[in-house]
């Protein structure tokens, strides 16, 4: 009888320490979720209190850089174009080599604006990266219920669809050559051209 | 008819590149040069005809250079048009890719205005 009385109490004590570790357990999965969707509510709104608008206006942040830098590239060529004009009009009039060195660093300037598209490159990739996690984002919140019950499930971006996509890396993509061993590719694919009889 | 009398058309999305291309050229000697900001727009004119030679950026949209380029040999009227790539896409595939596809010379973004000159005139012959 004893034994019997001994064995239920253990039974009892082990239920009752299961329904202690499931309890913790559902007490720290309960935790996890709310971190998780406090973090998700913190990267959609921007992850600050200052709240600098999430995702969506770091798009349009960088949308403004491409395009300021592309007004300001546009400005400095046309001013290095004008200086070019202007040396044109001295020359002939003494001091021609001067005329050549501005001339040259005029075209310097302007080839040095090309500086735009390089970046405006890589500012397209990040945004287009950014684009991505904002859908991402916007498919854990409408998981987890944190967006408006009756709004719509989110729509993906754009995709690519140029068949040539996936050759696309952009500039200083890891592996890019110099012009030098991208000639020597084209050389090697060229047909020599035959020799005319003199 | 002197070399630098060739109608080029110039392609790039980017506006500040198709104005030093111009500009570069200009300083070259060429002055018949034309412009557009992607492949459609360039399909459109060259089919207008008189252009003897496409200096071409590849990554853009909708019709990428690449895309323009087949376009181009795969026209009859348009198939012996000489074709520069002017690009930043610098990988080994990108070139080989270009080249199966029919381009003259492929140039690597940022480049010197004496590289496009040279390869102008290896696609064209000496510009006297």
């Amino acid at each position: 009888m004893a034994n019997r009385a001994g064995g239920r109490g253990d039974v009892q004590q082990l239920l009752q320490d299961k329904a202690k570790i499931s309890n913790e357990l559902l007490r720290k999965l309960s935790l996890c979720i709310q971190l998780t969707r406090d973090e998700i509510s913190a990267l959609r709104r921007g992850g600050s209190e200052e709240e600098n608008g999430g995702v969506g206006a770091a798009i349009d942040d960088l949308a403004q850089v491409v395009a300021a830098s592309e007004q300001a590239a546009l400005g400095i060529i046309d001013a290095a174009e004008r200086i070019q004009q202007s040396i044109g009009a001295l020359r002939g009039k003494g001091g021609d080599e001067i005329c050549d060195e501005i001339h040259a660093e005029a075209t310097s300037i302007l080839m040095a604006c090309s500086f735009q598209d390089i970046t405006g490159q890589r500012t397209s990739r990040v945004v287009k990266l950014l684009r991505e996690i904002e859908y991402r984002l916007a498919v854990l919140s409408h998981t987890w219920e944190l967006a408006d019950r009756d709004s719509l499930a989110p729509a993906p971006p754009p995709a690519d669809r140029r068949p040539d996509a996936a050759l696309l890396k952009g500039p200083g993509a890891k592996g890019s050559l110099a012009q030098a061993a991208v000639d020597e590719i084209i050389d090697q694919r060229t047909p020599r051209r035959s020799a005319t009889k003199g | 008819m002197s070399k630098l009398n060739t109608k080029i058309l110039v392609v790039d999305d980017y506006s500040t590149m198709r104005k030093i291309v111009r500009n570069v050229l200009g300083q070259i000697g060429f002055s018949n040069v034309d412009e557009a900001g992607d492949g459609t727009a360039a399909l459109e004119k060259l089919k207008l005809g008189g252009y003897g030679l496409v200096i071409s950026d590849w990554n853009m949209e909708p019709m990428s250079g690449l895309e323009l380029l087949k376009s181009v040999r795969a026209n009859n009227a348009l198939k012996d048009t000489p074709f520069i790539m002017v690009t930043a896409e610098g990988k080994p595939e990108n070139v080989v890719t270009a080249k199966e596809a029919g381009v003259n010379n492929y140039i690597v973004k940022p480049f010197s205005p004496d590289v496009l000159k040279k390869k102008i005139e290896a696609v064209l012959g000496p510009l006297g």
